[in-house]
């Protein structure tokens, strides 16, 4: 049996490193943070719960399905509110506005879904966790090693994306100078949808990851929001390494430390473990605002 | 049909909630509309506000009368608060007095945070101070949840009657009179300070910082005081909502419900003009309860419970106002300046005679 400590870490971990790779890269393309990347974690989520609780099947079937969702809401978001709003010249403020309403919109549908289908199937919809669905290889929760694996094949993947592939190349050509892109003949609205579709995608993965986990409700997005800009944050917001990086530190500062030092007798600790990604999110911005990354190339570069 | 009985008792139960709303939009306005500061952390002067005067004058009195006899005030809630509300029930002055002392200690509080909320304010950009004061809104909030001498923790408390002198129907009627006309006088004060040279001060810096400081202003400084300024606002609206519920509870407080309303409010209504945030405050708080009261006969035809429909008409309706009209229902006025001919008249008499 392994330790339920280090389960924890690691699927919080993975949850947040790939839901921050998302929102750096949705971040990248507009400069404006997504309040409602969250809700693309929440639909992901809910594709998993409907499944499993309605038709009483495992959710690792419908992964797929809570990716693709994850990605066609961002897409959408995208398309119908973000890109219209800018291309009317709305200032960052009135954008950020723009993304809370979404996310408070997403919230009303994903209620009103779970209020439906909980009435049409009597099933529970609201504050369940499918941990009884899940696997074990050898009495290690399927789910840890899912969010071990997931967030080592998206580095990877990514890794390879964009360095090695003309789409990828194209993608960072258009974030790191539209109009030279434009002037090559790179589609750069067709690569900024492209890589919002990349960040629900990862947000939705993480939703089923997050549902075999933790308890679902119609506000868990949302409310894991602060953890997510966390490990962005912490990554220094435009980098999606360091993002991914942060993801993992984040993780383990919320599980695993507090835990520690419960262990030592301070178990109070345990109950304000939501406060720490807050935490993080505010001393990272008032201190060093462009992230660890700018630190360890700072401590290179005095190494030189 | 609705009789006016009702309909008078409909806007009883709206007004406190408009009043409070108000001031909240109102210093909203005044720290974006006029100040062009983002404030996401709405939540956190105003959550400051509610819980200070949830804390603070029930364990005041019963430290004064010794009511508490070493029992901890939130294990022992139930039995000490009716002492409470005795006490002030047979002392009307002292009632008042604890009352105008827990909304200026609301305010202050306020003020304190508001002056936390300036340290990120000068001197981060948009969005990341953006950011950080969303982070910053949720952190009061959740200690205020799970620790438990502060507001009770997950129970919450009840805030102390302190109308209790007056009888039952008419308590009502001078609680919702207190609540609108502070309201009201917040209102004229904002008019009046965003009227004044510090108001077109604060639209100058959001209008070009830079030019304001090669004119010699303190940006930093001004920026602070209005934050300042605002947070007290926020506080005292914090206190009206915990009077007008008469408890106070850390779930009740949201990123949602204090933070994006407002900002729904000010929207809508039209930034930088308090005349347009009034009218969007009772736009959105006439519609919200008209839902409420309607319940019934729409719930009779839709499969899922009406509230969640609140949701998507509000954004719905926020998305379409920021679409076609940016500038909100009343948009910003013209800065009042002084007639050509008055301005003449001035020149003459400042030049030396000869």
């Amino acid at each position: 049996m392994i330790d339920p400590a280090i389960v924890n870490t690691l699927v919080f971990s993975g949850i947040a490193a790939m839901s921050s790779v998302g929102l750096t890269l949705t971040y990248l393309t507009t400069r404006v943070p997504n309040f409602a990347h969250g809700s693309f974690l929440t639909t992901g989520a809910y594709m998993a719960v409907y499944w499993a609780q309605i038709l009483h099947r495992s959710p690792y079937e419908v992964l797929w399905a809570s990716a693709l969702l994850g990605g066609l809401v961002s897409v959408a978001q995208y398309r119908i509110v973000l890109n219209p709003l800018r291309k009317r010249g709305a200032s960052p403020t009135y954008q950020m506005i723009a993304t809370l309403t979404v996310a408070f919109f997403i919230f009303g549908v994903m209620s009103i879904l779970a209020d439906y289908f909980g009435k049409t199937y009597k099933v529970r919809t609201n504050y369940i966790a499918l941990r009884s669905f899940d696997l074990e290889i050898e009495s290690i929760p399927l789910v840890m090693l899912l969010s071990l694996a997931s967030v080592i094949l998206s580095t990877i993947l990514l890794y390879i994306f964009l360095n090695k592939t003309r789409t990828g190349v194209a993608l960072r050509a258009s974030i790191e100078n539209p109009d030279l892109a434009q002037v090559l003949g790179i589609n750069i609205e067709r690569m900024y949808m492209l890589a919002w579709f990349i960040a629900g995608l990862l947000g939705g993965f993480s939703g089923l990851i997050y549902a075999m986990w933790l308890p679902v409700t119609t506000t868990a997005g949302d409310d894991f929001l602060p953890t997510i800009f966390a490990s962005s944050i912490l990554g220094g917001l435009s980098s999606i390494f360091g993002s991914l990086a942060g993801g993992v530190m984040v993780g383990a500062a919320n599980s695993l430390i507090p835990q520690m030092i419960a262990a030592l007798g301070f178990t109070e600790i345990i109950q304000y473990r939501p406060i720490i990604p807050l935490l993080i999110m505010s001393i990272v911005l008032l201190t060093i605002p462009q992230g660890i990354t700018s630190i360890t190339l700072r401590w290179v570069r005095a190494a030189r | 049909m609705i009789s006016p009985d009702q309909l008078i008792r409909f806007l009883l139960d709206l007004a406190p909630w408009i009043a409070a709303y108000l001031v909240i939009s109102l210093s909203l306005n005044l720290e974006y509309g006029f100040g062009g500061i983002p404030n996401f952390g709405k939540v956190l002067c105003v959550s400051g506000g509610a819980f200070l005067v949830g804390a603070l004058p029930g364990q005041l009195i019963a430290a004064l009368y010794n009511l508490g006899e070493g029992l901890n005030y939130f294990d022992n809630h139930a039995q000490i608060m009716p002492r409470i509300n005795d006490i002030l029930a047979r002392e009307p002055l002292f009632s008042t007095l604890i009352l105008i002392f827990s909304l200026i200690a609301a305010m202050l509080a306020g003020a304190g945070l508001g002056l936390v909320s300036s340290i990120p304010a000068v001197r981060l950009k948009e969005e990341y101070l953006a950011m950080t004061l969303l982070a910053m809104g949720e952190i009061l909030i959740l200690i205020g949840d799970n620790y438990k001498n502060l507001i009770g923790g997950t129970l919450g408390v009840f805030v102390p009657s302190f109308l209790g002198w007056i009888p039952v129907p008419t308590r009502n009627y001078v609680l919702t009179a207190l609540l609108v006309g502070l309201a009201f006088l917040v209102f004229i004060f904002v008019e009046l300070l965003t009227k004044s040279p510090y108001g077109r001060l604060l639209k100058s810096i959001r209008d070009d910082e830079v030019l304001a400081q090669a004119l010699g202003r303190d940006v930093v400084s001004v920026k602070r005081k209005t934050i300042i300024l605002a947070g007290a606002l926020a506080g005292l609206a914090g206190a009206m909502l915990a009077l007008t519920t008469g408890a106070v509870n850390a779930k009740n407080y949201s990123r949602t419900n204090h933070t994006f309303i407002p900002w729904v409010m000010v929207l809508v209504g039209g930034a930088a003009n308090n005349w347009g945030t009034a009218l969007g405050v009772l736009i959105f708080m006439a519609s919200s309860r008209l839902i409420d009261v309607f319940k019934r006969e729409l719930q009779l035809y839709l499969p899922f419970d009406v509230v969640w429909l609140t949701p998507l008409l509000l954004s719905t309706t926020l998305l379409i106002v920021m679409f076609f009209r940016p500038s909100g229902v009343i948009p910003e006025s013209k800065t009042q300046t002084l007639k050509p001919r008055e301005l003449d008249r001035l020149k003459n008499r400042l030049k030396p005679a000869s």
